[in-house]
């Protein structure tokens, strides 16, 4: 089981990110429901680990963070929804 | 981590992939751009076709295409959409490589090999193809484009007297109209929003 994976909002970052090219911090922060603390926070551990990239840009003039999932990220996610389903089935009641 | 968690999280996963937006975020006004291009080169075509004083290709057709490669790179890089999805970038990579192909072709080998005529029928259909391909993934408006500009880039050598002419009628509702329509839903949609 991935220990990054098993907080909730890092879960749902990745799961965001795997179904796009890139998300911003504010669309992230608005599909997820927490505070720009905790979610800076959260991606700080994902950029660091190298499952998630970040991109500092301006668009128009006002800055913009736009993250992606890397490779890693993406390998790491399928893994861990792997062992998820391995847990699952191998609970006496299925 | 016991079953129960497992669950959860299998579940939260699955929700927000069901539910991830499949939609095409591309600028409408690069499809109005481009439509405009192929509108005008082939509308001068058709006119010089009817004698009318039309200016050398050569002071048209090459401002016109760097004018919009230049205002699609301003629009995408002032783009401000909260997302790109894995549609957008199929997209844009599809009319990267139509307009590449058919822009090395049409250096190489028009007047050379490739009469004029028949180097305009192969931008109306590789464009109709780019259509086809986007909007069968993502947009209606862009699909019945598509269909347009090839129905367009077969009638148009059934009728010689006006094959630029149906081109031009073909990049219009091709590429201008499907603009012209999502903007107008972007529009509408941000106004909702607000």
């Amino acid at each position: 089981m991935d220990e990054l994976l098993l907080s909730r909002v890092r879960l749902e970052v990745i799961a965001q990110l795997v179904t796009a090219e890139w998300v911003t911090f504010s669309e992230l922060q608005r599909s997820i429901e927490v505070t720009n603390g905790n979610l800076g926070a959260h991606l700080a551990k994902l950029v660091a680990s190298g499952y998630v990239a970040e991109e500092k840009r301006f668009a128009g003039r006002r800055p913009q963070s736009r993250y992606s999932l890397t490779r890693t990220g993406r390998a790491a996610l399928v893994r861990h929804v792997s062992d998820l389903k391995a847990l699952v089935e191998s609970a006496p009641n299925g | 981590m016991d079953t129960v968690a497992a669950r959860a999280q299998l579940a939260a996963i699955d929700r927000i992939v069901s539910a991830a937006d499949r939609s095409l975020h591309l600028p409408p006004v690069i499809f109005v751009v481009w439509g405009l291009v192929g509108v005008t080169i082939n509308g001068l075509h058709q006119a010089h076709a009817f004698g009318l004083p039309v200016p050398p290709d050569q002071f048209v057709h090459l401002p016109m295409i760097l004018a919009a490669v230049a205002l699609t790179t301003w629009v995408e890089r002032r783009r401000s959409d909260a997302r790109q999805t894995v549609v957008d970038g199929v997209a844009g990579l599809t009319f990267a490589v139509v307009f590449a192909v058919l822009l090395v072709v049409n250096v190489t080998a028009q007047h050379v090999v490739v009469p004029a005529a028949a180097m305009a029928l192969f931008w109306s259909a590789g464009f109709s193809i780019a259509l086809l391909v986007v909007g069968l993934q993502a947009s209606r408006p862009l699909l019945v484009g598509g269909v347009a500009l090839l129905a367009a880039t077969g009638v148009a050598g059934l009728v010689p007297p006006w094959f630029h002419g149906t081109l031009a009628l073909g990049w219009a509702v091709g590429f201008v109209l499907p603009g012209l329509v999502l903007f107008g839903r972007r529009s509408r949609g941000r106004a909702a929003a607000v």
